[in-house]
Formats: structure tokens, sequence, C-alpha cells
């Protein structure tokens, strides 16, 4: 599969953690949080999914739940640090919604950013996210 | 040549023995311990649940209670198991490399498991990988298997190897379907697991299984063991998280969001009776069981009952996975028709998804399918 198919996957306008597998949609002050496509795709259908409760303070780079697919548990690492201000309660009952839907209803919770100008940096976007497909691509289609 | 230490240690308490692991993952993937091999054996007896289970759907508690089998959760996904003196532990410690991120599940599952099947090989067993995590002999199962990627990057490969079992206790332990545990419910464990023992038909240690494996780790990853033990910083570390975690019943007695839900259907066919239960978490099927009266190989159902354990419940992927398997058993499913197995599966899984049960199944890692059915 060629890389610009791979880009397809990746949309544009999001920001992504290369590490921790995951997308944030940046609406002001609140990052959107979510599973990127082809994580799932490596990963199979989520069976379970847990994420930390709201108010609570993270970090980048700190644990903020846990989902499980096939036996396989990963921990969810904080991209960005902030306030948990909301999760997705859809998808702690119906994890399938991740899978079908990773971009949209499949988001798991919502951070109020508290130091996006630092934690950006060390994000994927733009040009630093089509580098990485570039890099990562021969790793990626094992 | 890398080296891996290798720890052996026996009769470690459930808390300690998973706070162990779930530490040396954190602490191999941030670089403050070097990569380690686990072979171990826990104090019997314990019953752990897997990271998202529900204590009271997976073990009979008072049964427990009364004969000092001891519960907790592990970190690692998967089902309920029974541990103690003659199952050995496999916690499997090292670092992940940020393209293991994108590497498929069963991938690292194959890629881990591989020091269990050269170590068994070496004891005169073949042994291979099979469904989605687990290790078979003869389309026995005889290890289950488990991930845990650490938010600093270490990986925890677990295994729980059955170098004996006592399948009595584990149906007293675990929740089954069986209303009374006899030889018939033993037997019909049996189909399905096997143990190390068992399969060689004569005596083996459980250090000449561990042994084995620890030669088998050595030559599929190319490394050198270096026998050791845990630091007293580890020690310190793992103290705290045992105290803090595994000790506390916030972790082992939590709950989840998502029920179990069980559904069973029984369809007649010309080659005789036909009865499939059918245990799912949300949209996915945790395990399936295929019984009745018709004739068919074992070891083809057994198979096609792995290839549909954490499978989508979509009877579309269900219907093409069935296919798949008939595919690869030419003669041996003859008396079972595609059709029937299809309706049949389809109507269990549809009152799954009516009805919520209180799931006494074993969702797949108690090595019993749910409700299985004795048959008379």
């Amino acid at each position: 599969m060629a890389m610009e198919t791979q880009q397809h996957r990746f949309p544009p306008e999001l920001y992504y953690e290369s590490r921790s597998r995951l997308w944030m949609r940046i609406e002001g002050e609140i990052a959107t949080v979510g599973l990127s496509a082809l994580t799932l795709e490596t990963f199979g259908d989520i069976v379970y999914v847990a994420t930390s409760k709201t108010g609570a303070l993270v970090e980048r780079g700190q644990s903020i739940g846990s989902i499980e697919a096939a036996k396989m548990v990963d921990d969810l690492v904080a991209p960005v640090s902030g306030e948990i201000v909301a999760f997705n309660e859809e998808v702690r009952r119906n994890p399938a919604l991740i899978n079908a839907d990773p971009y949209g209803t499949g988001w798991l919770l919502k951070i109020k950013l508290s130091a996006w100008e630092q934690d950006a940096a060390a994000l994927l976007h733009g040009l630093t996210l089509e580098r990485w497909l570039a890099e990562q691509w021969g790793e990626v289609k094992r | 040549m890398n080296e891996w230490r290798l720890i052996q240690d026996d009769d470690v308490s459930a808390s300690f023995g998973l706070a162990a692991d779930e530490c040396l993952a954190h602490r191999v993937g941030a670089g403050t311990s070097q990569p380690t091999l686990r072979l171990y054996t826990y104090r019997s007896y314990c019953a752990l649940v897997g990271r998202f289970q529900n204590v009271d759907n997976e073990v009979n508690r008072a049964y427990c209670a009364a004969n000092g089998v001891v519960l907790n959760r592990r970190p690692t996904g998967g089902g309920a198991i029974i541990m103690g003196r003659e199952q050995l532990g496999i916690a499997l410690c090292i670092p992940g490399r940020e393209e293991d991120s994108y590497r498929h599940a069963r991938e690292l599952m194959v890629h881990f498991s591989a020091g269990i099947i050269r170590g068994l090989e070496a004891l005169g067993i073949q042994a291979a990988f099979w469904g989605k995590n687990d290790v078979e002999v003869q389309h026995r199962k005889v290890a289950g298997l488990g991930v845990y990627r650490a938010p600093e990057g270490g990986l925890l490969f677990h295994a729980s190897v059955l170098v004996d079992l006592d399948i009595a206790l584990m149906l007293h332990v675990l929740k089954t379907p069986f209303e009374k545990i006899t030889d018939k419910a033993i037997a019909t464990v049996a189909d399905r697991i096997t143990t190390i023992r068992r399969t060689r038909g004569g005596p083996v240690t459980l250090d000449e299984v561990r042994v084995a494996i620890a030669e088998g780790y050595r030559k599929v990853f190319g490394v050198s063991l270096a026998s050791g033990y845990f630091l007293r910083e580890e020690l310190a570390a793992i103290d705290e998280l045992e105290q803090s975690k595994y000790l506390t019943p916030e972790w082992v007695y939590q709950t989840t969001a998502i029920p179990d839900t069980f559904g069973s259907a029984k369809i007649k066919t010309p080659a005789g009776l036909l009865d499939v239960r059918a245990t799912l978490a949300g949209d996915t099927i945790k395990a399936i069981f295929i019984g009745g009266d018709f004739f068919a190989a074992e070891g083809a159902i057994a198979d096609l009952e792995a290839r549909l354990r954490w499978h989508p419940a979509s009877l579309e992927r269900v219907r093409a996975t069935l296919a798949k398997g008939y595919a690869e058993y030419v003669g041996q499913l003859d008396h079972l028709p595609l059709e029937a197995l299809q309706e049949a599966i389809g109507r269990a899984v549809r009152a799954a998804q009516k009805a919520e049960s209180a799931a006494r199944a074993d969702p797949y890692g108690c090595f019993v399918n749910p409700q299985k059915q004795v048959m008379s």
C-alpha cells in the first residue's frame, strides 16, 4: 500500500502522538483525543476501554486509561497535559464504536490544555506528520 | 549479543507475582531495569482474572474463601486462570521499540510465544501458536498468552504453561457451565486442554520445563541469559506497587462497564442435535461452544471455537471465518453442515445480544468453553 494511502488514515487537520498512537483535534483550549485508524488496524477490535475520571489532572506521558484487544492491554498515554473534562461514555459501553468511527463518534476523552505550546512541539502535524509517515512506513507496512 | 536477566522464583504470592511483573515492565520501558525473563510459580493456589474481567462473573468467591484460594487481577488481558506449583508462569519484560507500536497484536503474540514452542519442542512436544493467543498441542490448549504495554513503552508478555492441572479444582474455583463436577465434565474439559505431563505420557518436573523454556527463549531471541534476582531498588518499587495496587480491593474487585452476555441455540440437523453457546462482550464474541451429538473430528471443532474467540459478532464475519475453517478441514466436518452451524451460531449470538446474563461462562482464559453442556 502506498504512503499516500496511509495519509488518508491520518486526517491532516489533526495532531498525532506517534508512540501512543493517539490523535487530537484542537478546538480552542480543548483537545479531543482518540485512537488512529492505523492503530486500530494493528490492534484489531477493541473489547474494553477504561479512562481516567473527569477532573483528573494529567501530564503528557502519564497513563490516562487502558484498552484491551485480543488479550493485549495497552495503556493510553496522555499526549498533552491538562485536565480531563470529559470521557466518551458511549465507547466505554460499546467499544466497537472506536473501530467503526475512530475520528468521529469513537473519540475517547477531552482534555483542557494546560501547556499546549510546549506539548505541540512534540506532536506530529503538517510537515512533521508527512516526514514521519515517510520514515515509518517501511516499518508500518509489516 | 544482548543479555537478559533470568529470574527463577517459586511459591510467590499473587500480589507480589503480579506487582513484580508490572513493575519490571515499567522499569524496563524506562531503561532503569534490564530486560528480564522471569520463570516462576505461584503459591498454590490463586485465581487470576484478566485486566477487565468482573471477579464475580469468573470466580466462585465462596469456594475460594473457604479453601484459601487467593484472588487477584492481572495487568494483562484475557480470562481467569488458576495458578499454583504445577503451572509455570512466564513474564518476559523487554523495552518496546517505536515500530512495535504498529505491529499487529497477533504478531506480537506469535513472536513472544516462540520461546515456549521451542522449549516444548526440546521436550519432544510439538506445539504451535493457535488462534489469536494460545499455544496448543494437537488442538488442545497448553498455554494461554497475554501482553501488556506500559506507558513507558515496556512490553510485558505473560503466559501460563500447564505442566499439570487439577481440572476438578479448576472447575470448583472458576465459574463454568457445569452444574456438577462429574467425570464427564472433567473429560469434556480435557477434550479442549492438555498438560505437558499428559502430552509426554510420563513424568517431567516443573524445573525441567523451566530449563527447556529458558533455553527456548535463548535460542529464538539470540540472547544470553544471566541468572539473577530483583535488585534492592526493584524490590522497593515492587513493594510500593503491591501495597498501592495489587493488595487493594479497588484493583482486585473493580468492574467494567460492559457486562458479559450469554446466548444459546439448539437446532436439529439430519446428522443430529447441534448445541451452540456464545458469550459476548459488547459486539465481540468472547467464546463459543459447539456441541451436540453429531460426529466430527474433535480437533476441527476445537479449532473452529478458537477461531471465533475474540471475534466480531457480526454474522457476516462469522460466516467468513467458518467458511475458511471448513475449507481447511475437508472431510472432517462432513456431518456438520456449514449452513446449520452458521444458523445455530447466528441464533446464539442474537440471543446473547438480547439478553444480559450474569455470565457464568468463561471468556477465554480459564481453559473452559462457555456453558458447555454435558452430553448424555
